[in-house]
C-alpha cells in the first residue's frame, strides 16, 4: 500500500494527541494540551497524566477524524506511541489503539516516540526520503541519531547522559524565576541579552556525540548566587548560546564523519528561534541541508505517529502483535516492535 | 561523607546500588545540581543498567534490563498539585519487585513506603564539592 | 437477543466475557496487577473468535486502582467508537454486590494503601454512595464483607437495567481523603484557649503564645481558628489570618501524642479551603528550619520555600517561609 490512510495516537507524556495521514500528506493533527493548566499550576495539572488523558482520549479521536473529513472504517492502520514515556500516560494511547484495531479489524502498530518525530519530516511531500542525521531534541530527548531508513534502520550516535536539553531549558528558566515551559520562556527573554556575555561550558566537549546539560546547569546557577545583580537577559541569551552551539557541533560533525550531509532537527526545542537562525547559519557554511519541520509538528503530536506509521506500512514491515506492551524506557533499535 | 566530584558521586552511588535489594526505596534529598541524578546514574550502574538519565520531564522512568528494574521518579512537577498525580504512577504496585529512587520526594514517598533509605545531598564550600548523608543502609 | 462484551479492569484482575439473554456464552481473564495493557487486547481478540457481532460494549467504570481501570476503559469506548456500537458504564462495585443476597454485606474493591473502596448494601440496595474505608475498620465490622473481581456476567446484566456511568468513578478524591477517625473539627470558642494555652507550653515551652496573645487572636478579625477534639478533649489547633492579597497560617499544632492520624493534614486542608474562600493570591507559613515532621506535609500540599529568616524564633533558630499559590 503506497499511500495508506493512518491515524495515530501519541500519549507518551503530556499531551493527548490524534493525527491522520495519507500516505505523506497530512489530514488532521489535533493535540489536547495541558500546557495552559501547567502554567497555570507551576507544573502538571491535577489528577493529570492518566485521567487527562482518558477523559480528552475519545474527543481528540473524533475531532481528528472530522477535520480529516474520513470515517474510522476508512482507516487503513492504527498507528500508537508504545515508548518510550510515562507508563501510566503511554497505556491509555496503546488502550484505545487497540481498541480501535481490533474493532476495525485493522493491523496496530506500536511506535517509537523517537522515530516519530524524526518521521515528521516525511510530511513535507518535497522532501525526498533518504539518509539524514537527525537531531532530536525536546523535553525528554537529546540525541543525534543516523537515520538510514526511517522506517527500518536507525540508529543513535549519542545522547544525554543526564540532562535533556528541553529540561535544562526548564531547569535555568526555574532558576531565574521565568514561566513553565522553559523553551519559550527563554528565547523570548534571551532576545533582549547578549549571547556573548557569559562564556559557560558547553558539556562534553571532548567526546563526540553525547550531550551533558547538567554542568552547564550548575555553572549559571552558580553564577546567579555570585553575581546577583547580572542581567538575566544576558543569562538567559548566554545560556540558550552554550546549548545551541553544542548541539550543533556535534550534529554537524555527525554529518562530517558519516559522509550524510541532511541534517534534521526535530523535538520540541526545534522551535527555538536562536537553534534555527544557528542551524542555518552553520549548515550553509559546511554545506549541509538543513530541515526543520514547522514549530507546531515539533512538540509531541499524533501527526508524527501517524507518519511514522505510514512509512511502516508502505515499507512493507509487520504490524505489532496483540499484546503490544508499552514501553518506559526503550532502545532506538527498532522503529516499531513486536 | 565528602564526595569532591561528579566521579566519586558516581562511585558513591554504585556502592549504594551494589547493596540494594528488590522493593528498596530510596529518597533523594538535594536542591538543583546538587548531584541526584549522578548518585543515580551510580546506582544504575551498579544494576547493570547504563543509560540512567534525568526524569524531570516525564516524572517516572522505569529501566528494564538490569539484576532489577529500577524506577527512578522526579517528583519535582507533581509538587503543588493533588497527590492523585503520584497516585497515578503505581508505584505501590512495582515497588516490591523493583529498586525505586526518588528524587523531590519528600511527602511523596511516606505515602508509599513505611520505610526507606534517605540520602541527602549538600553543598559544601567549595563548587564541588558535596556533603552526602545516607540513612537505612550501611555501607 | 442482546450480545454484549463486558470488560472489567477496576481489580488485579483483567477481565473480559460476552454474554447473551443473561449468561455468559464465554469468559476469560488474567490475574496481574501490572498487567491490564498487554493482556486485554488478547483475551477480547479470543472471546471474539468465539462471537464476533457484538451490540454493545459494557465497561466496569471502577472504583478501583487507574492502573488497571485506565486500560479497560480506554479499550472499550475506542472499540465501541470502531464498531459505531454504544459504551455503557457501569459500577464495578454493584457488579460485585450482584454476586450475594445477604440480608446486609458490604463488597470492596482492594484501593491499595491498606484502603478499600466499599459499599454497604441492605436489603439489595445500596446503603450510602461507596467511600473509602480502611482494613482495619472492615475486619472489625460484624457484617459479611465481600472482596473479588467483577463478574463480567453482572458488568452486562447492570448494563442493561441501570443508566451509563459515563465518568470512571473516582471515590478516593484527591482533597477528600478520609478525616482522622472518631476527630471534630469545630471553629475555637473562648473556654478553649485555657486547653490551648497548656498544649502551647507543652510543645513550645519559652516560645509559646501567652493568654494575651491567644486572647488577642480571638478577639481579631479576618482569621479563622479551628481545634480539634477527640471526645471532647482539645488535642490540636490552627489558625490562619487574611492579609491583604495572602492568608498566613499562624499556627498549626497538634499534641505529640495524636500526631501521624491525618490530623495536621485535615486542618491544613481547611485552612487552604478558607483562604481559597477569602479570594487572595496565595497562602504563607512559616516553619522552623529543620522541622522535618511537618515539611512532607507542607511540600506536598503546594507549598515552596521562599526564602529565609535567621533567628526568627529565637536565637539559632531559623525560620523557612514558605508559599502556596491559589491562582
Amino acid at each position: 500500500m503506497s499511500t495508506p490512510l493512518i491515524l495515530g495516537i501519541e500519549t507518551s507524556c503530556d499531551e493527548t494527541a490524534v493525527g491522520i495521514v495519507h500516505g505523506r500528506k497530512l489530514l488532521a493533527n489535533v493535540i489536547s494540551s495541558s500546557v495552559e493548566e501547567h502554567a497555570r499550576f507551576g507544573g502538571v495539572v491535577p489528577e493529570i497524566a492518566s485521567r487527562a488523558h482518558l477523559e480528552a482520549m475519545q474527543p481528540v479521536i473524533s475531532q481528528a477524524l472530522k477535520e480529516a473529513k474520513v470515517k474510522l472504517e476508512d482507516i487503513d492502520a492504527i498507528g500508537v506511541t508504545a515508548g518510550p514515556g510515562l507508563i501510566g500516560a503511554l497505556l491509555v494511547g496503546t488502550s484505545a489503539a487497540s481498541g480501535l484495531a481490533l474493532g476495525l479489524d485493522k493491523p496496530l502498530y506500536g511506535v517509537n516516540h523517537l522515530s516519530s518525530h524524526l518521521a515528521v519530516d516525511a510530511l513535507d511531500e518535497s522532501h525526498k526520503l533518504g539518509p539524514v542525521i537527525g537531531l532530536l531534541v525536546s523535553g525528554g530527548h537529546s540525541s543525534i541519531i543516523q537515520v538510514n531508513d526511517l522506517a527500518q534502520s536507525v540508529h543513535v550516535l549519542g545522547s544525554t547522559i543526564d540532562d535533556a536539553a528541553g529540561e535544562a531549558f526548564d531547569k535555568i528558566a526555574r532558576l531565574l524565576g521565568l514561566d513553565f515551559p522553559g523553551g519559550p520562556a527563554i528565547d523570548r527573554l534571551a532576545k533582549e541579552g547578549d549571547l556573548s556575555a557569559i562564556d559557560f561550558p558547553r558539556g562534553l566537549s571532548d567526546t563526540d556525540y553525547d550531550f551533558s546539560f547538567s554542568g552547564l546547569k550548575t555553572a549559571v546557577a552558580r553564577y546567579l548566587q555570585k553575581t546577583p545583580d547580572a542581567k538575566r537577559a544576558d543569562i538567559a541569551a548566554s545560556f540558550q548560546e552554550a546549548v545551541v552551539d553544542v548541539l550543533l557541533k556535534k550534529s554537524l560533525s555527525a554529518c562530517a564523519s558519516t559522509g550524510i550531509d541532511t541534517l534534521l532537527i526535530a523535538g520540541g526545542v526545534a522551535a527555538n528561534s536562536r537553534l534555527r537562525e544557528l542551524a542555518a547559519q552553520r549548515c550553509e557554511q559546511a554545506g549541509v541541508l538543513l530541515r526543520t519541520p514547522p514549530p507546531a509538528l515539533c512538540t509531541d503530536n499524533g501527526a508524527m505517529v501517524a507518519a511514522m506509521t505510514s512509512l511502516a506500512v508502505s515499507a512493507g514491515v509487520k504490524p505489532s502483535h496483540i499484546g503490544l506492551e508499552a514501553l518506559s524506557t526503550v532502545a532506538l533499535s527498532q522503529p516499531v516492535w513486536a | 561523607m565528602n564526595i569532591n566530584s561528579p566521579e566519586e558521586m558516581f562511585e558513591l552511588g554504585k556502592k549504594i546500588g551494589s547493596k540494594l535489594v528488590a522493593g528498596d526505596v530510596i529518597l533523594l534529598r538535594g536542591e538543583l545540581g546538587a548531584g541526584k541524578t549522578a548518585l543515580t546514574h551510580g546506582i544504575g550502574s551498579a544494576l547493570g543498567i547504563d543509560d540512567v538519565s534525568s526524569p524531570t520531564f516525564v516524572i517516572s522512568k522505569i529501566y528494564q534490563g538490569g539484576r532489577l528494574p529500577l524506577i527512578h521518579v522526579d517528583a519535582y512537577r507533581l509538587m503543588g498539585s493533588e497527590l492523585a498525580g503520584f497516585d497515578d504512577l503505581d508505584l505501590e504496585s512495582r515497588i516490591p519487585a523493583s529498586i525505586t529512587v526518588v528524587e523531590w520526594g519528600d511527602g511523596f514517598v511516606q505515602r508509599v513506603a513505611d520505610k526507606f533509605i534517605t540520602v541527602a545531598i549538600s553543598f559544601g564550600n567549595s563548587d564541588s564539592e558535596r556533603i552526602v548523608d545516607v540513612e537505612g543502609i550501611d555501607l | 437477543m442482546t450480545t454484549i462484551l463486558a470488560i472489567d479492569t477496576s481489580t488485579d484482575r483483567t477481565s473480559v466475557g460476552i454474554a447473551q439473554d443473561g449468561e455468559l456464552i464465554i469468559e476469560l481473564h488474567h490475574d496481574d496487577p501490572l498487567g491490564h495493557g498487554a493482556v486485554l487486547p488478547g483475551l477480547v481478540k479470543d472471546v471474539l473468535a468465539r462471537e464476533n457481532k457484538i451490540d454493545h460494549v459494557a465497561i466496569g467504570m471502577g472504583p478501583g486502582p487507574f492502573t488497571g481501570l485506565r486500560v479497560g476503559i480506554a479499550f472499550g469506548q475506542s472499540f465501541a467508537a470502531a464498531r459505531n456500537i454504544p459504551w455503557i458504564g457501569v459500577d464495578s462495585l454493584a457488579a460485585l454486590a450482584e454476586e450475594h443476597n445477604d440480608a446486609e454485606f458490604i463488597v470492596a474493591i482492594d484501593g491499595r494503601r491498606r484502603e478499600f473502596f466499599a459499599s454497604h448494601y441492605v436489603g439489595g440496595k445500596i446503603l450510602a454512595p461507596a467511600r473509602v474505608m480502611q482494613r482495619e475498620s472492615l475486619a472489625e465490622l460484624s457484617i459479611p464483607v465481600y472482596y473479588g473481581n467483577p463478574n463480567p456476567r453482572a458488568i452486562a446484566e447492570l448494563s442493561l437495567r441501570q443508566t451509563s456511568v459515563l465518568e470512571p468513578i473516582y471515590i478516593r478524591k484527591p482533597d477528600a481523603y478520609p478525616a482522622p477517625k472518631d476527630v471534630k473539627f469545630r471553629p475555637w470558642l473562648q473556654t478553649d484557649l485555657v486547653n490551648i494555652f497548656a498544649i502551647e507550653k507543652d510543645v513550645f515551652g519559652k516560645e509559646a503564645w501567652t493568654m494575651a496573645q491567644l486572647k488577642e487572636e480571638y478577639a481579631g478579625k479576618e482569621r479563622q481558628y479551628l481545634v480539634a477534639e477527640i471526645n471532647g478533649e482539645v488535642i490540636g489547633y490552627a489558625g490562619v489570618v487574611k492579609m491583604g492579597e495572602v492568608t498566613d497560617i499562624l499556627t498549626l499544632t497538634v499534641k505529640p501524642e495524636f500526631r501521624r492520624r491525618g490530623i495536621a493534614r485535615e486542618f491544613l486542608k481547611r485552612l487552604i479551603d478558607w483562604s481559597r474562600n477569602q479570594k487572595v493570591e496565595a497562602v504563607m507559613l512559616e516553619m522552623r528550619k529543620g522541622n522535618i515532621e511537618a515539611e512532607p506535609l507542607y511540600l506536598a500540599n503546594g507549598f515552596r520555600h521562599i526564602s529565609e529568616r535567621r533567628n526568627y524564633y529565637a536565637q539559632g533558630v531559623d525560620a523557612i517561609i514558605m508559599r502556596k499559590e491559589l491562582i
